[in-house]
């Protein structure tokens, strides 16, 4: 699994076709984003990244950003087969993230 | 869930003082553990760029909270994110709960748990905080190009951060309770001078105003008159102060009038074991050095406190 920093395009593609993966909505200006993607690193590194973790800029990308009625960076959102289950804002610690990445991953409909 | 480890001691609060603690214990081979609710950094975190950190001309807060919370954690202390909820004093231990129903044991206790944001306390805030409430001009910004936005206060950061936004926003109004700023004149300067700045004084704010689940704006009260007025705008920034983060330790009686922790200068608070380090004690700087100073200063102290017990 992979680390995908995605447009509006992609994005509405792998919703389209039904894809599991986890939404980070960020900016490159954001403190918090910064910890929430090393913790991302983190985990990625350890080899545990059971979805793709799907970037989004929101500076690059506003109007998905609107679409998500995002309001706060970090927002994830946790995609399962291309329906939004959950979303939550602020930093994720990786103790409270990994878990919730398996659960997610656990819901895959292939 | 009671962990039933013995720790030397808990840190409540992973921000610059407690971590330079955790760091300090950890390598004087202290078993110890910090407790974290958020981000570890504070509010290091939300600020963008430090220029008074030495050796660095300017780091970013985020940046610099990694690099603390990976030094910090590569010396092998515990770091769990909960919430601490109360800390009760059993003279030679002390026990530490957390919101999450996980309980933990420690000889000593350093409270570095920090400040957080004061609210307005008024109809409609709580349920609008990150939907066009916040806290943060520097990190929520980028939401309100070319909107209207209102700035609660007259401090220096609430005149700094209307002239920050203005960068990107349409007009900022400040709405102020009393009819002068509390602020220097240098940043009052910038603000009058601001065509994008409106002022206004004398006004209490009553409700944010919302609109399909968004924030549509401000109902404020003349202070004089009592007239109501609404002000419209899709972002509100309170920046009327901040609160010290101490109600887990209100029946510990080591607080000021205000929530402040009163450590002496050693960071020792009255009760044996308990210390405080940070924003979070009665002080007259706070800033990141202060901060790492009593971080430093309380592990010295406790680590003897501990040695007398073991003693005893």
């Amino acid at each position: 699994m992979a680390v995908i920093h995605a447009d509006k395009e992609l994005f509405e593609k792998m919703v389209a076709d039904k894809k599991t993966f986890l939404a980070d909505f960020f900016a490159t200006w954001c403190g918090p984003c910064k910890m929430l993607g090393r913790v991302i690193e983190n985990i990625d590194n350890k080899g545990e990244l059971p979805v793709d973790i799907v970037k989004v800029d929101i500076d690059e990308e506003p109007e998905l950003a609107q679409k998500y009625d995002v309001s706060v960076v970090p927002t994830l959102y946790f995609i399962a087969n291309g329906e939004a289950k959950e979303n939550m804002s602020g930093f994720v610690a990786e103790n409270v993230l990994a878990p919730k990445l398996k659960d997610l991953a656990a819901q895959k409909a292939e | 869930m009671e962990n039933n480890s013995i720790y030397d001691i808990a840190v409540i609060g992973g921000g610059p003082a407690g971590m330079t603690a955790a760091i300090y214990a950890s390598r004087a081979g202290l078993k110890t553990i910090v407790l974290e609710a958020d981000a570890p950094g504070g509010k290091l975190v939300k600020t963008f760029a430090i220029e008074n950190w030495p050796g660095a001309k300017t780091v970013n807060g985020a940046d610099l909270a990694w690099s603390m919370y990976e030094q910090t954690t590569a010396l092998g202390p515990e770091f769990i994110f909960a919430e601490v909820i109360d800390v009760e004093d059993h003279g030679m231990l002390k026990s530490v709960l957390c919101r999450d129903g996980s309980s933990y044991k420690a000889r000593a206790v350093i409270i570095a748990s920090g400040t957080v944001e004061r609210l307005m306390n008024i109809p409609g805030e709580q349920e609008m905080i990150g939907k066009g409430i916040s806290f943060c001009a520097v990190c929520d910004s980028a939401f309100y190009k070319n909107e209207d936005v209102i700035i609660v206060g007259g401090g220096n950061s609430a005149l700094e951060e209307s002239v920050y936004l203005t960068r990107v926003v349409k007009s900022v109004t400040i709405v102020i309770r009393r009819d002068v700023f509390r602020a220097d004149e240098v940043i009052q300067n910038k603000v009058l001078a601001n065509d994008k700045i409106r002022i206004i004084k004398s006004k209490l704010p009553q409700e944010v105003l919302i609109k399909d689940g968004k924030v549509a704006g401000l109902k404020v009260k003349d202070a004089k008159t009592n007239e109501l007025t609404d002000i419209y705008a899709k972002g509100i920034f309170p920046y009327i102060g901040n609160d010290p983060v101490t109600g887990f330790a209100e029946k510990l009686g080591v607080t000021d009038e205000n929530g402040y922790v009163i450590a002496d200068e050693n960071m020792q608070t009255k009760v044996k074991g308990i210390y405080g380090a940070g924003d979070v004690c009665r002080k007259f700087l706070r800033q990141i050095v202060t901060a790492v100073n009593d971080g430093a200063i309380a592990v010295q102290v406790a680590g003897r406190y501990i040695e007398t017990l073991q003693e005893s």
